[in-house]
């Protein structure tokens, strides 16, 4: 479960997220959608812990995240938009460092990590890091927190980067995850996916969460009847003036 | 050309974030460099090999003097560094700089893209070229002739060197990955210093007569390495004055040039992507942080210099000196630089991997003091092995070796605290340490020395009865050789427990700047 009340962030001058509330039970695939720079990442970063909020209470797994931010580390995973891991190690390090620095149950980590391996088709960990190429780093940085099987899962733009098969495996795996009780926290610019797979979807605006609830609930919202969610995000984001710019142009 | 400058000026402009000073010096600093090699090794040279332009017969083929015979060996070995240093790294260069794949974007030519990856790649890579710089000058000087003809010889040989370098990358680039330029390029780049080093120590000393008898051992040698189909004789002849030397040069340099460009058209840009596919095989980690660090001291070319240049250079600086306590002090001084070296590489990987150390079930600052521990061990260990001829001479000289990891922890400390305090540092710099960060740790690191090694060290030796110079007058006041004696090892000391557990405690507090 995740909880934030009052979540604030400012850089400077610029308040990058504005007293936001959330709510997301377990099992529940929420969807965080927003334009570029609205505040997706810093939410994501201040839920995980690896950003300080300037002011407001998370609470992670019922957990309070400022009383006990190691142990909300271990039962959870993130995964970054940009994958930056350690260039200078093999994928099989990085893989055994993790499975130390967690100290996960080896066999079974890497029994689970071997089926993660080809249903990704991920046969280059010998290789170094630093060779990669940006999806096969992403690919990498998924099965890494995949492996542990943590009980809220934070991805940042999972599909980036990722072919079309490894895409697909992974929206029906966060399925199958969600199946299992566990909770996912997905950032995403591709509103089909949120579409299709969130059971709760979320839109931020300049730091402000402007609507929150089921597609049905979101769909109340509307002024002028907007029935897909592409039209619906852009009438809440005062985009509904597109078809205008773009005849303009 | 213009399409190269105007993406050279911008590619400069986007990496250089650093303050007003070094944008000031950057521009002259090949330049600084190249003085500072060219011209003691131009003396030297210049020392050595004017009594030897002589024609040698049995020697030396004909037409030649035994300076060309010496000097022809000298830039062939160096033109192998050359181009085996630069090619890798001119790879390197291409896959390191992220922009790559915008510049392609852009409607400009394939080989201007190369071009300025070529030149970013030339700085630490030509170090080989500033040993040689002063060789035109010398021939003039020696030959007494215009130095017009020796020095654009000269150039148009670098240009030569630097279209093979070109033309070797464009074929590495297509079996080497990116880790694997980087290596091959930095070993080599540091092979050519131990060189250096390992070459002109003994030459230095060395007299005409010694050269002659040496160089009849290197009288086949001389046959091949002036042959006149190499590049390198018409370098030399070029140096002498021959203007057919100037023009084979310049003729070869256009065409290798015309070729580069049109194998260009064709090139890869995009080879990173080549990682070898072979059976897997995870092994346990114990001491994950530690371990991690560990495998990037051992994979990065620049740490196998430090160690071996530390340990190496006062040891071959000193070679028959009776001075134990200033090898022991060079050693100290050395690592005072090094240490926060290695401690910034550790700290960098770090960095450039953020935010994903934050996102480990650790505290952000057990993370940063990990960093410390690999620099100490190194660093106190090679202070150990050169400290061993001073314990011998003075078993009580231990008293004072085994504060050596305490000055080595704390100067990695200083070096993290020093990230922290301003962690908007631009990492993408070769040294991500400002000259003014370093000269304060190595002005720190010297001043604690002196008070714990030279004082300390030279007070022992005095109470043994084996005078020193620097202390001999004093010990003539009881009261003052004793105060110097043991007041300032043992102040040094105790400035260093403080210091330690000081920047230990900011530390502890500003681990969550780990990221910036």
């Amino acid at each position: 479960m995740i909880r934030a009340r009052n979540l604030k962030k400012v850089f400077g001058d610029i308040v990058a997220v504005n007293s936001i509330n959330l709510e997301i039970k377990n099992g529940e695939i929420y969807g965080f959608l927003g334009p570029n720079g609205a505040g997706k990442t810093t939410t994501i970063r201040m839920l995980t812990g690896t950003l300080k909020p300037t002011s407001g209470e998370i609470e992670i797994l019922g957990i309070p995240l400022d009383k006990n931010e190691i142990e909300i580390k271990k039962r959870i995973g993130v995964v970054f938009e940009e994958p930056k891991l350690y260039e200078n190690l093999k994928g099989t390090e990085f893989i055994d460092f993790i499975i130390a620095i967690y100290k996960l149950d080896r066999e079974k980590t890497l029994a689970y990590l071997s089926e993660l391996t080809e249903a990704f088709n991920i046969d280059y960990l010998d290789g170094f890091i630093g060779d990669y190429s940006h999806g096969m780093k992403q690919k990498l940085a998924l099965v890494s927190v995949l492996m542990r099987k943590p009980e809220v899962v934070f991805l940042d733009e999972p599909t980036v980067g990722l072919d079309a098969r490894s895409a697909k495996i992974l929206k029906m795996l966060l399925e199958k995850i969600t199946s299992e009780g566990r909770t996912i926290f997905m950032t995403t610019h591709i509103l089909e996916i949120a579409e299709k797979m969130c059971s709760r979807i979320g839109i931020i605006n300049r730091g402000e969460l402007i609507a929150e609830g089921t597609l049905k609930e979101l769909r109340k919202l509307s002024k002028t009847g907007s029935k897909s969610l592409e039209d619906l995000f852009l009438e809440l984001t005062g985009g509904e003036e597109i078809a205008e710019i773009v005849e303009a142009l | 050309m213009s399409e190269i400058f105007l993406l050279l000026k911008y590619t400069l402009k986007n990496r250089g974030k650093g303050g007003k000073i070094s944008k000031i010096l950057s521009p002259i600093l090949p330049i600084f460099f190249m003085l500072v090699f060219g011209v003691p090794v131009g003396a030297l040279a210049y020392k050595i090999l004017s009594p030897v332009n002589t024609y040698i017969p049995a020697i030396v083929p004909e037409g030649y003097t035994l300076m060309d015979g010496i000097v022809s060996l000298v830039i062939i070995i160096l033109s192998f560094l050359f181009f085996l240093g630069y090619s890798p790294m001119i790879i390197f260069t291409l896959f390191e700089n992220e922009t790559i794949p915008f510049l392609l974007s852009l409607p400009v030519k394939r080989i201007s893209v190369f071009a300025v990856s070529s030149y970013d790649a030339l700085g630490t890579a030509g170090v080989p070229a500033w040993y040689v710089v002063s060789f035109p000058i010398i021939y003039a000087i020696v030959l007494k002739i215009s130095p017009v003809v020796p020095v654009l010889s000269f150039i148009f040989y670098i240009f030569l060197l630097i279209a093979i370098s070109n033309l070797f990358a464009m074929v590495l680039s297509r079996f080497v990955s990116r880790t694997g330029a980087k290596r091959g390029g930095m070993i080599v780049y540091f092979i050519t210093l131990f060189l250096y080093m390992i070459i002109y120590t003994p030459l230095s000393g060395a007299k005409k007569q010694n050269i002659v008898e040496f160089a009849q051992k290197l009288k086949v040698l001389f046959h091949i390495s002036l042959s006149s189909f190499l590049p390198s004789t018409w370098l030399i002849n070029g140096m002498k004055g021959s203007i057919s030397g100037l023009f084979y040069l310049l003729v070869l340099s256009l065409f290798l040039y015309v070729l580069t460009y049109q194998l260009s058209k064709g090139m890869d840009f995009y080879v990173e992507k080549r990682v070898e596919r072979k059976k897997i095989r995870f092994t346990p980690f114990s001491m994950p942080l530690f371990r991690k660090d560990w495998l990037y001291f051992k994979r990065e070319p620049m740490n196998l210099y430090l160690v071996g240049f530390s340990l190496i250079f006062p040891l071959i600086m000193f070679t028959g000196s009776r001075d134990i306590f200033a090898i022991l002090f060079m050693g100290v001084a050395i690592a005072g630089m090094y240490v926060p070296m290695l401690t910034a590489g550790l700290y960098t990987i770090e960095r450039k991997s953020c935010p994903l150390p934050l996102t480990f079930p650790q505290n952000p600052s057990g993370i940063l003091l990990t960093k410390t521990i690999l620099p100490t061990l190194t660093f106190s260990l090679i202070a150990l092995i050169l400290s061993i001829p001073a314990v011998v001479k003075e078993p009580l000289t231990i008293i004072l070796i085994v504060w050596f990891p305490l000055l080595y922890y704390s100067l990695s400390l200083f070096t993290l605290y020093l990230f922290l305090s301003r962690p908007s540092r631009d990492l993408t710099k070769k040294n991500i340490l400002d000259l003014w960060e370093m000269l304060l740790m190595e002005f720190s690191t010297i001043l604690i020395a002196s008070m714990i090694y030279l004082a300390g060290g030279l007070y022992m030796s005095t109470l043994r009865g084996n005078e020193q110079k620097l202390l001999h007058l004093m010990s003539k006041n009881p009261v003052l050789f004793h105060a110097l004696g043991i007041g300032l090892p043992t102040f040094a000391i105790i400035m260093l427990i403080l210091l330690t557990g000081l920047f230990r405690g900011k530390i502890k507090r500003m681990g969550d700047r780990i990221c910036g």
